[in-house]
């Protein structure tokens, strides 16, 4: 069989090797290498989803494991055997099913949007595009292995390029970002890596046979509650710093302020999304009863995050911040969607994973743009932009109002569902999930009117900029970056069908899983 | 106890490896002898006659070293030899090849290294390599405690002299003379060790002690199986030879030696003794401890346990403060020594394999991230420090990303070989029932991840301050001047002093600054490249095996680590 989820993963890979080859003065050559590769692998995952709809309605597609207990419901299903011997057995598999292979299709756009927009980058331009391309590689290796230890190895490989993308070509502050960001996400992924040990070991004590980290094979073995437990807050700690829930969020405020903007939409539109896949695809299947046991806390956990950040989002006087905290707030609308444990919950969870990875993605261009013309992200320097910069300002205003979830545009279709999904779990965290919508219209609206709307700044830089004239309204190159990202705003807002119809059949499949693991 | 005791044939066979590499010491030795003599002066760089010969015959030396392993590995009857002196296993095989491994890196490493720093007596050097080597196979080879002491005195010797190579350099004298003066010591407390098991025991070999240990209760006359305490003698005895070994493997709270020795030292022989020794002193300890007196691990696992806790923590703490690569390798060593000695707390089949085959990642990292060193390496000592490698990457593209690699393999991220080695040793402490273990690891793994970045995030991060090379002239005493080994060498060793006096009071300095500030700027001008393909291989060949440890090979490594031990402590 043609391997084509290792396509999907590696293409970027061999794209980030061969941009490395390429002469260090063609710097043109270079940035359109790179863009091609991710062209292709957006092209090759299109071509996917096309196949996995395609093979949606029948059901005809192979569920991976036994039974119908399995959470995987793959059409793609590739498994080579890395290493088999009598006590230790380790394949290289990868899976895909609607929710990977929504958020697949989300990081391969991004990948392409984010490239597109990097042409302005001009420092060190070779290592730039293959550190991207490797972070794509690495990310889209998260959302497709169905193997552990080859999750593990993606987990990490996404984090080195961020590294150095944030570390490298960062602001001001960005050494102290980057490093922040790598030890709170490396101390919690090696937490997971003691989790991830242990529950392979503890699943050959319990089903015997050979060391196996295959989730399929995993996911039939019932561990007792106690060790459940401290799997899954190991496994939790990995996930909850990359979404992130609150207590560990503060890497993430400097991290994504001092990222290029281009990076800081990588990080926040996809790979924030694989902490909340992680809790979907990994804590709850392989810890149902613990899932169930800690729901309560990681709800509340998710609730004081959408409340808190909201809040400070409000308070915030640097644009990249407050979509810093406004990024945490929707990401807590994820994750009480997720531990609400019922169709609509999740279904809008996974929807909502990917309108966030959408709008904040906008935005964060948007704020880039802005940034390269005035040099400065502070809201108090602006007012009254949008006379100079009409079209810069309409985009900006769209990608705002789905942020704060206008029904007819994309974000508010996942919010429902997710709400609703919540209220009929509990109604608190519901009533208390659905209050937050009125610091995000607060503070989204500060954002939008401090910047285009209101007096004219007299003096400051931009003040400056605009005696000068030379302040331009949004560029062609910069346009097409963010027609992609306008268009499934709408288009989501008004279709979102399309969506359920993807990720529904997994999503009952992880409900049924999840309903039969728990009795017994 | 038989005293008449005849060396047959076999016998040689079975420590062909340790034979033919101390005949090519001795080689070396004859060979320099009948190389023209280059004198003090003569040596230019670039007429390499002298530079090439020498480590070509020791690597060859390595090979057939290692080509006899091999032989006995496949088709060696296993058992030991000289009257169980020495031991001819599969594990003891395995180890020669982390050995042989970590040596003829260092080997390949030395020459360009040798050049630039115009050290000319390298039949010695070679020849302590290849000596050293010999003693730290002795010493994993051994199945006797007079065994023990005899490789490790051997390869503590070698190590004294290699140590104090570049004898122009304060810092390399320091080094050689802290290394005898401490390590003599804890050899005499090994011995003492090693008197009292005797007098507990009445053995010096393994069997027999393992022998005593099975049988005391039918010696008492006591049920089998019945619990008797292990003599106080032994007690002690075990007390003073874990002093010994843990001083040897540089374990917390006998570490302290670890960084002077390291960063004095030259590069290539700290790569090489930062692998060597620790694997030579792990294995013996494991073997000793894990498997020898295993039967009485209860009188030694609670030290021995507080010992790898403490190395952990501590040698990733003490780590985060330095400022120095080569000294941040030294602590970082430290650390992986903690995690090493997780195998020998595990225990068994599967903690000693682990720590074979940990041993045998470690050896690539380690020499990989020491390579770099070297080739960053002054005449004085300097060149290492993170301020020196700010913007690295802008100027040697290569040279940073390397070093970066091997970092970023040395932190435990997958898919290079630190990665296995980390995951497999983490298994063992859990399998063996210490859970702690693998906690603690873990979250000291997180400390190792800040020190790692740290030195990418300088050569990387940091930008290359265009006012740290312009104000030389002015901030030459911000620290030691770089003193171009060509220009003011040897027959002078208070350069040195001289200019680290620069260093602290630039009024009273005895040079004329002037004359200091040129040959700082000469030194930092002097493009830091990777030169010799010597040089060039050993860094190709740390590269692939980092990566396929990490990946390919490391679960045939690790089966062949396991049907070692086993082996290992069948035959033993």
């Amino acid at each position: 069989m043609f391997p084509l989820l290792s396509l999907i993963t590696f293409l970027p890979l061999i794209g980030g090797i061969v941009v490395l080859f390429l002469p260090r003065e063609r710097v043109r050559v270079i940035r359109w290498t790179a863009l091609g590769f991710a062209w292709a692998d957006l092209l090759i995952v299109l071509g996917l989803a096309l196949g996995y709809s395609q093979a949606v309605p029948g059901f005809n597609a192979t569920i991976v494991g036994a039974g119908a207990t399995a959470a995987y419901y793959s059409v793609v299903h590739e498994q080579v055997t890395w290493i088999a011997t009598q006590g230790f057995n380790l394949n290289y598999s990868m899976d895909v099913d609607g929710i990977s292979l929504l958020l697949v299709a989300l990081t391969s756009l991004l990948t392409v949007i984010c490239i597109g927009a990097s042409f302005r980058v001009e420092q060190k331009v070779k290592n730039y595009m293959a550190f991207m391309l490797l972070l794509e590689s690495g990310i889209l290796g998260v959302f497709l292995s169905s193997n552990l230890f080859l999750f593990y190895i993606f987990w990490e490989l996404m984090l080195i390029p961020a590294y150095f993308l944030v570390g490298s070509w960062g602001g001001e502050h960005r050494i102290y970002a980057a490093i922040k960001f790598v030890l709170f996400t490396s101390a919690g992924s090696l937490l997971m890596l003691a989790g991830i040990i242990a529950l392979g070991y503890y699943h050959q004590k319990l089903a015997g046979g050979a060391y196996t980290l295959d989730i399929p094979t995993l996911l039939n073995g019932k561990l007792d509650s106690t060790v459940q437990m401290w799997l899954f807050l190991a496994f939790a700690a990995a996930f909850a710093v990359k979404v992130p829930l609150i207590p560990f969020h503060s890497w993430l405020p400097d991290a994504y302020s001092e990222a290029p903007a281009p990076v800081t939409v990588m990080l926040a539109g996809a790979m924030s999304k694989t902490g909340a896949y992680g809790f979907l695809r990994f804590c709850i299947p392989l810890f149902p009863d613990a899932a169930r046991t800690l729901a309560p806390l990681i709800s509340t956990l998710a609730v004081t995050g959408i409340l808190y950040c909201a809040a400070l989002a409000l308070a915030q006087v640097d644009m990249k911040r407050l979509l810093a905290y406004s990024s945490i707030s929707h990401l807590g609308i994820i994750m009480l969607g997720i531990f609400a444990f019922n169709a609509q919950g999740i279904e809008g969870s996974v929807m909502q994973m990917v309108n966030h990875g959408v709008t904040i993605a906008a935005l964060f261009l948007i704020v880039g743009y802005i940034e390269t013309r005035t040099g400065t992200r502070r809201l108090s320097d602006f007012g009254g932009l949008a006379k100079r910069v009409p079209v810069l300002a309409t985009v900006m205003f769209i990608a705002a109002l789905s942020s704060l979830g206008l029904p007819g545009l994309n974000s508010f279709a996942g919010e429902f569902l997710v709400l609703l999904g919540v209220f009929q779990s509990s109604v608190i965290f519901g009533v208390l999930g659905t209050a937050v919508i009125v610091p995000a219209a607060w503070y989204m609206m500060r954002f939008f009117q401090g910047v285009m709307q209101g007096p004219r700044k007299t003096d400051g830089p931009v003040a400056a900029l605009e005696r000068k004239n030379i302040l331009s309204d949004i560029q062609l190159g910069e346009f097409l970056c963010v027609l992609p990202l306008l268009f499934l705003i709408f288009y989501i807002g008004f279709q979102p069908q399309p969506l359920i119809f993807l990720m529904e059949p997994a999503v009952v499949n992880a409900l049924q899983h999840f309903a039969s693991a728990l009795i017994h | 106890m038989s005293f008449t005791f005849i060396a047959s044939a076999a016998d040689w066979g079975r420590i062909a490896p340790e034979l033919v590499l101390a005949i090519f010491a001795l080689l070396i030795l004859l060979t320099d002898l009948l190389l023209p003599q280059a004198g003090k002066k003569g040596m230019k760089a670039g007429d390499g006659g002298n530079f090439i010969v020498l480590p070509v015959l020791s690597l060859v030396g390595l090979a057939g070293a290692l080509a006899a392993s091999i032989i006995l590995f496949n088709f060696g009857d296993y058992l030991p030899a000289f009257n169980h002196m020495i031991g001819s296993d599969p594990g003891t095989l395995y180890a020669y090849f982390i050995i042989l491994t970590a040596s003829a890196l260092g080997i390949l490493l030395s020459p360009a290294y040798l050049k630039r720093l115009n050290l000319l007596h390298q039949g010695e050097y070679y020849a302590l390599m290849l000596l050293g080597t010999v003693g730290m196979m002795i010493m994993v080879a051994a199945t006797s405690f007079l065994t023990i002491f005899l490789g490790l005195e051997m390869l503590s010797l070698a190590l004294y002299i290699l140590c104090g190579f570049v004898m122009r350099r304060a810092t390399s004298r320091e080094s050689s003379m802290k290394y005898f003066l401490l390590s003599s010591f804890a050899s005499a407390i090994l011995l003492y060790g090693i008197a009292l098991t005797y007098g507990a025991t009445g053995s010096t070999s393994f069997a027999g002690i393992s022998n005593y240990l099975l049988h005391r209760a039918d010696l008492l006359h006591l049920l089998p199986g019945a619990h008797v305490p292990a003599p106080t003698l032994l007690l002690i005895g075990m007390g003073l030879l874990m002093v010994g070994f843990a001083f040897k493997v540089s374990a917390v709270p006998f570490q302290a030696w670890t960084p002077d020795v390291y960063d004095g030292a030259p590069a290539p022989v700290t790569a090489f003794m930062s692998v060597g020794t620790k694997a030579a002193a792990l294995i013996a300890f494991a073997r000793v401890f894990a498997i020898v007196f295993a039967p009485i691990s209860n009188d030694w696992m609670p030290v021995v346990w507080a010992i790898t806790v403490l190395t952990i923590v501590v040698g990733n703490i003490l780590a985060l403060a330095q400022s120095n690569v080569k000294r941040l390798l030294a602590y970082s060593s430290i650390a992986h020594a903690g995690y090493l000695l997780i195998g020998v707390v595990a225990g068994g089949t599967v903690g000693l394999s682990a720590i074979l085959f940990y041993l045998f990642c470690y050896a690539f990292l380690n020499l990989g991230a020491f390579g770099i060193v070297s080739v960053l390496e002054r005449a004085d000592n300097s060149g290492s420090n993170l301020s020196d490698l700010r913007g690295l990457w802008y100027r040697q593209p290569l040279l940073a990303g390397l070093l970066a690699f091997f970092m970023l393999s040395l932190a435990g991220f997958p898919p290079m070989a630190g990665f296995a080695a980390k995951y497999y040793i983490f298994y063992a402490a859990l399998q063996s029932g210490h859970p702690e273990l693998l906690i603690i690891g873990v979250l000291a793994s997180v400390l190792g991840m800040y020190y790692y970045l740290r030195v990418i995030a300088a050569m990387f991060m940091e930008k290359e301050a265009a006012a740290h090379t312009a104000g030389v002239a002015t901030s030459v005493p911000t620290r030691p001047a770089p003193v171009s080994g060509r220009r003011v060498n040897s027959g002078k060793p208070g350069n040195n002093a001289a200019a680290t006096a620069v260093a602290v009071k630039p009024p009273t300095a005895p040079l004329s600054k002037e004359k200091t500030s040129v040959v700082a700027e000469k030194a930092l001008e002097r493009p830091v490249v990777i030169k010799g393909w010597t040089t060039w291989a050993a860094l190709g060949i740390t590269v692939a095996g980092t990566l396929l440890m990490g990946t390919a090979l490391a679960y045939w490594l690790v089966n062949l680590a396991v049907y070692a031990v086993g082996v290992m402590m069948r035959v033993m």
